[in-house]
């Protein structure tokens, strides 16, 4: 037995001296890599992560055979994966929420991404505000942090911020920034659109457009460089990481359960909305802020 | 099977250039390729190793034997790694070759970490001249490319 074992490792090693190398996987390249021409390319990119993301970037400019090795998606996932933000949250949003509307029907078409691409936009913009303003309460944060930084009372400084008056939401979001210490100018937001006016009659649809751009106007008028306006719900079924599904959003008034579809609300199919939201229903405290959070 | 240093027994590494060095069975099972050949009993006469030299073999061993020795202290091992990775780059080379045929992942770890460290923080023009790299990018195609990863040069 061990006679037969020794053999078949005489003969695999004296296989692989032929080809020269141990490694099975290599990386063809017309250019000098220098010394280093024949290392494997998973040593190659054990080193690449040993420099850090914005090391191995600059390597791009040493010459092609480089640039082609420190291109490769492996090396940037990995960075990915060493940020502080969740890589399941990175790719969801990279495969399924980048082209933006319309949103990619099927969840198996995953687009070619080149994560270094990825990973230098990501550098340039580090995080967004995110506004998740409630009639109920208000609560706002970071995109890279898990939790929002604090929440306020809205219905008791502002009053009703969705009926769409410029001058109060344009007061709520001033005042918002203001005690996230940010200037509007610095980071681009994404803003909760609160689930109401929600039939599909030409009335509400006019009240959303204009909650809508009242939003915009004032956080324009802010100077925010960007801004995206989602729907609580959607925003929600978001950060499960779905693009479809029913949300249940219990709120301060009322409950309302929205079916969507890849990414679209869909008003046609119905969204119930029962008068109890958390206000009233004092026995399940901790459901209502299960379905807000996002 | 008893690999303790007091019972340990030698073996005979037979290197790609015909060298036959005698070695500790518990130095030179700080390879793992090797290890596993000592578990599956095929270490009885001389292990051929095709892909590492005799030179390199020598350094390989020298460095499982100072790894080997249950008495020295992380401190000293640290010095003496530093030591150990002062050498020209066809060394270095055969040494990550070696190591990665011979599976030791902690002179693997070590010798790519020197060369980490001899990229770091060097503007591109010093690496190719230290690695020996010809730089095979137009003026054109270098500020395409400085434009494209604008954040890593920031």
């Amino acid at each position: 037995m061990a006679m037969l074992l020794r053999k078949v490792w005489e003969s695999v090693s004296s296989r692989s001296a032929s080809h020269s190398v141990s490694s099975d996987r290599h990386i063809f390249v017309q250019s000098s890599m220098g010394a280093f021409d024949h290392l494997p390319s998973d040593i190659v990119f054990q080193i690449f992560r040993l420099l850090g993301p914005k090391e191995a970037a600059r390597l791009s400019l040493v010459c092609k055979a480089w640039r082609f090795l420190v291109s490769d998606n492996r090396l940037w996932v990995f960075f990915l994966q060493n940020e502080p933000q969740s890589w399941d949250s990175i790719f969801f949003a990279e495969t399924q929420l980048r082209s933006g509307y319309p949103l990619p029907t099927f969840s198996n078409q995953v687009p070619q991404l080149s994560f270094s691409h990825i990973y230098g936009q990501r550098a340039q913009v580090p995080g967004s505000v995110i506004i998740d303003g409630g009639s109920g309460y208000c609560k706002f944060g970071w995109s890279k942090y898990a939790c929002p930084s604090g929440r306020s009372a809205t219905f008791l400084e502002f009053g009703n911020i969705e009926s769409p008056m410029y001058s109060r939401i344009r007061h709520f979001f001033a005042t918002i920034y203001s005690r996230m210490q940010v200037k509007p100018s610095a980071h681009p937001i994404v803003v909760s659109i609160p689930i109401c006016y929600y039939d599909d009659t030409e009335s509400a649809k006019a009240s959303r457009r204009q909650l809508k751009e009242a939003i915009y106007s004032s956080l324009f008028d802010l100077h925010v460089p960007a801004v995206c306006a989602i729907n609580q719900a959607t925003l929600a079924l978001y950060a499960a990481r779905r693009t479809s599904g029913i949300a249940v959003n219990i709120g301060f008034h009322v409950t309302s359960v929205v079916p969507i579809l890849h990414g679209k609300v869909m008003r046609k199919v119905g969204v119930e909305v029962v008068g109890l939201g958390c206000l009233k229903t004092y026995r399940i405290p901790q459901g209502a802020d299960a379905a807000e959070e996002y | 099977m008893s690999l303790s240093p007091s019972t340990s027994k030698m073996l005979s590494l037979k290197s790609s250039d015909g060298k036959v060095l005698e070695v500790e069975e518990h130095v030179a099972v700080l390879c793992e390729t090797i290890k596993s050949l000592v578990e599956d009993g095929c270490a009885d006469s001389p292990i051929p190793l095709a892909n590492v030299d005799g030179a390199t073999l020598g350094n390989v061993m020298e460095w499982c034997k100072k790894h080997a020795d249950q008495k020295a202290s992380a401190d000293d091992l640290e010095d003496w790694d530093a030591e150990f990775v002062e050498r020209d780059q066809g060394e270095l080379y055969h040494l990550i070759m070696a190591a990665n045929y011979l599976n030791i992942k902690g002179l693997l770890d070590l010798i790519c970490q020197k060369v980490a460290d001899m990229i770091k923080g060097k503007h591109p023009e010093k690496i190719r001249e230290i690695f020996n790299i010809e730089n095979d990018f137009t003026p054109e195609q270098q500020e395409q490319i400085r434009k494209d990863n604008s954040w890593a040069f920031e």
